[in-house]
């Protein structure tokens, strides 16, 4: 496989900035966004030769998707808005001690556990921005609430959201019989036993330090073999509810666990965020479950509709998408055309749940007296506000992955590895997989990016195609954690937009390392003969 | 003024789209920079602060 150089290192010049920009200079996620996006655009029209009307029409591409992200953000943030409003947090704060006193079993349960639910269910970040401030009204500081949903959630990837980014791989590659891709599945199952290990070794960490790392190893080894493997034995029969299922034995299991007597004495946040006492008045009356209503409404809807066919079918009918031509670059990289890109379905979207959500919370509190007169005025203001910076780094982020994938840079900065590393390449194989969820904020558009790509260099290395695709997907799941779109959700839920730079300089190291282990584990079985 | 600067990202989109669409080089162009414009906000800020 042949490329040129001066291709690849001017296709990697976008993520280049666009990380120093976070990480060095640390601006925050909207200007890093902006410059990633000129960069790209630069780079697409002066090295690789697209068109004018060809960078328009990838631009609008991105923008177009990007909506899907912003549909997510302003309806959660509602719900955040309304519990504010209405003192829920600090009823749900004091409802976690009736579970247990011990906080950091706390936000493992929220953290870990109830994250991968939401993962398991909806998806689409919703597990951050929901569980994010409900982390941070049980003491955690901001952006190490942001960091924790950023773990918790990167198991799901593949198999939650009902198995969508599995299905997005299967539909990219052709398995010559079941036997492969049954080998696929296992071996992508069981490399992501290790990241969800790590990451409740790291939420833990986090939480209560090392005191808290040896008093709940225990525990953590047990969840994470336990929602890991019990993933991969699911997922042999059903991919689709793999997750959703584990995930929900999980949540019985560490309510169980929060009954014992181990845990029913007190442990602390190593490094707590101070709680205003002002709060402690807002929610006088509040019970747990209405402090939970939202959040209740929003799983109990998810399941309902998700997991019936038939409602799927008729809320999916209504469908928005756009018809988009086909363009090609100087070089001849063809974007090709379609008549209907990336659809939204409305009243399927993660979006509608959460809004509806948010209204049936607004509902009860308003009724009950917990929102006072003009609560809905300050509660759909703080949401505006906050969606529009986060809206605006979106669009950037996402225009920029568009602009690179329309026009050949992203397929050249896999092709640029596959030639470089030759048949070392299953190491970089999880990275390539890293790169298309980093730039996405989905491992499912990771696996449609780089599935075929894997592939048909399995092909063209002579080697067995399952280790590779496995790699891919488990790769992009690690992808989630560092996610400049992501992390951006999880900022803007927790009012710390602008912070981007510092959460990614928390989390990259986890992400690379988990990645790294990957490569090994695939190169050696590939070495071994696998 | 910063505070409407994003109302042109929304009125970049038909733009990008059309022009896109139908191989008009200018309209994108144009486009794109209103849409860069539109995102600029925080980079003014930032200016007036200094």
């Amino acid at each position: 496989m042949s490329f040129d150089i001066t291709q690849w290192v001017m296709a990697f010049t976008p993520i280049l900035t666009l990380l120093v920009l976070l990480l060095i200079l640390r601006w925050g996620g909207d200007e890093a966004a902006v410059g990633g996006l000129v960069v790209s655009l630069a780079v697409a029209g002066g090295v690789f030769g697209a068109s004018l009307d060809h960078l328009g029409l990838a631009v609008a591409k991105g923008m177009w998707t990007s909506i899907s992200i912003i549909l997510v953000i302003f309806p959660a943030l509602l719900i955040y808005e309304v519990s504010h409003e209405g003192g829920a947090f600090t009823v749900i704060r004091r409802g976690m001690q009736t579970f247990t006193p011990d906080k950091v079993l706390q936000v493992l349960a929220i953290g870990w556990v109830f994250v991968s639910f939401l993962q398991g269910i909806t998806g689409f970040g919703v597990p951050v921005v929901v569980c994010a401030p409900l982390l941070i009204s049980m003491g955690v500081k901001p952006l190490t609430a942001v960091v924790i949903t950023l773990l918790g959630q990167a198991w799901g990837n593949t198999f939650g959201t009902l198995g969508l980014a599995w299905d997005g791989l299967v539909a990219q590659v052709t398995f010559e019989s079941p036997g492969v891709e049954r080998t696929t599945l296992l071996w992508a199952s069981n490399l992501l036993v290790l990241v969800n290990v790590v990451s409740g070794f790291f939420i833990t960490l986090l939480a209560g330090g090392w005191t808290a790392v040896r008093r709940n190893l225990l525990l953590v080894l047990a969840l994470g073999i336990l929602q890991g493997l019990g993933q991969t034995l699911v997922a042999l029969s059903s991919t689709m509810l793999s997750n959703f299922i584990v995930a929900t034995v999980s949540m019985g299991a560490i309510f169980f666990v929060g009954k014992l007597p181990y845990y029913r004495h007190p442990a602390e946040l190593h490094d707590a965020e101070p709680i205003r006492e002002e709060a402690e008045e807002d929610a006088s009356g509040m019970t747990l479950f209405q402090a939970f209503i939202p959040y209740v409404f929003l799983v109990v809807l998810a399941c309902v509709i998700l997991l019936n066919d038939t409602l799927k079918g008729i809320l999916g009918q209504w469908k928005l998408a756009l018809a988009f031509a086909e363009k090609s670059t100087a070089l001849g990289f063809v974007a090709k055309a379609s008549d209907a890109y990336a659809p939204i379905a409305p009243l399927l979207h993660s979006g509608a749940f959460l809004l509806l959500s948010a209204a049936v919370g607004y509902v009860c509190y308003r009724q009950r007296n917990y929102i006072g007169e003009g609560g809905f005025g300050r509660i759909l203001k703080n949401a505006v506000m906050k969606t529009i910076p986060s809206g605006i780094a979106v669009v950037g982020l996402i225009a920029m992955s568009k602009v690179m994938d329309e026009t050949g840079q992203t397929a050249i900065l896999a092709q640029g590895a596959a030639a470089m590393t030759g048949t070392a390449y299953p190491f970089v194989a999880p990275f390539i997989g890293l790169l298309g969820t980093f730039m996405t904020a989905s491992n499912l558009s990771s696996n449609i990016l780089f599935g075929g790509f894997q592939e048909q260099v399995a092909i063209m290395l002579g080697i067995g195609k399952a280790q590779l695709l496995a790699a891919q997907t488990a790769g992009g799941a690690v992808g989630s954690i560092l996610s400049p779109s992501k992390i951006l959700l999880g900022t803007t839920a927790v009012g710390m937009m602008g912070s981007e730079g510092l959460v990614m300089r928390r989390v990259i190291g986890i992400g690379l390392g988990v990645c790294a282990v990957y490569g090994i584990v695939v190169y050696l079985s590939y070495s071994m003969g696998g | 003024m910063g505070s409407y600067l994003p109302i042109l990202i929304v009125v970049s989109f038909p733009l990008l789209y059309i022009s896109g669409n139908q191989g008009s080089g200018a309209g994108a162009i144009f486009g794109i920079l209103l849409l860069i414009l539109g995102m600029s906000g925080s980079f003014l800020k930032r200016f007036q602060k200094k």
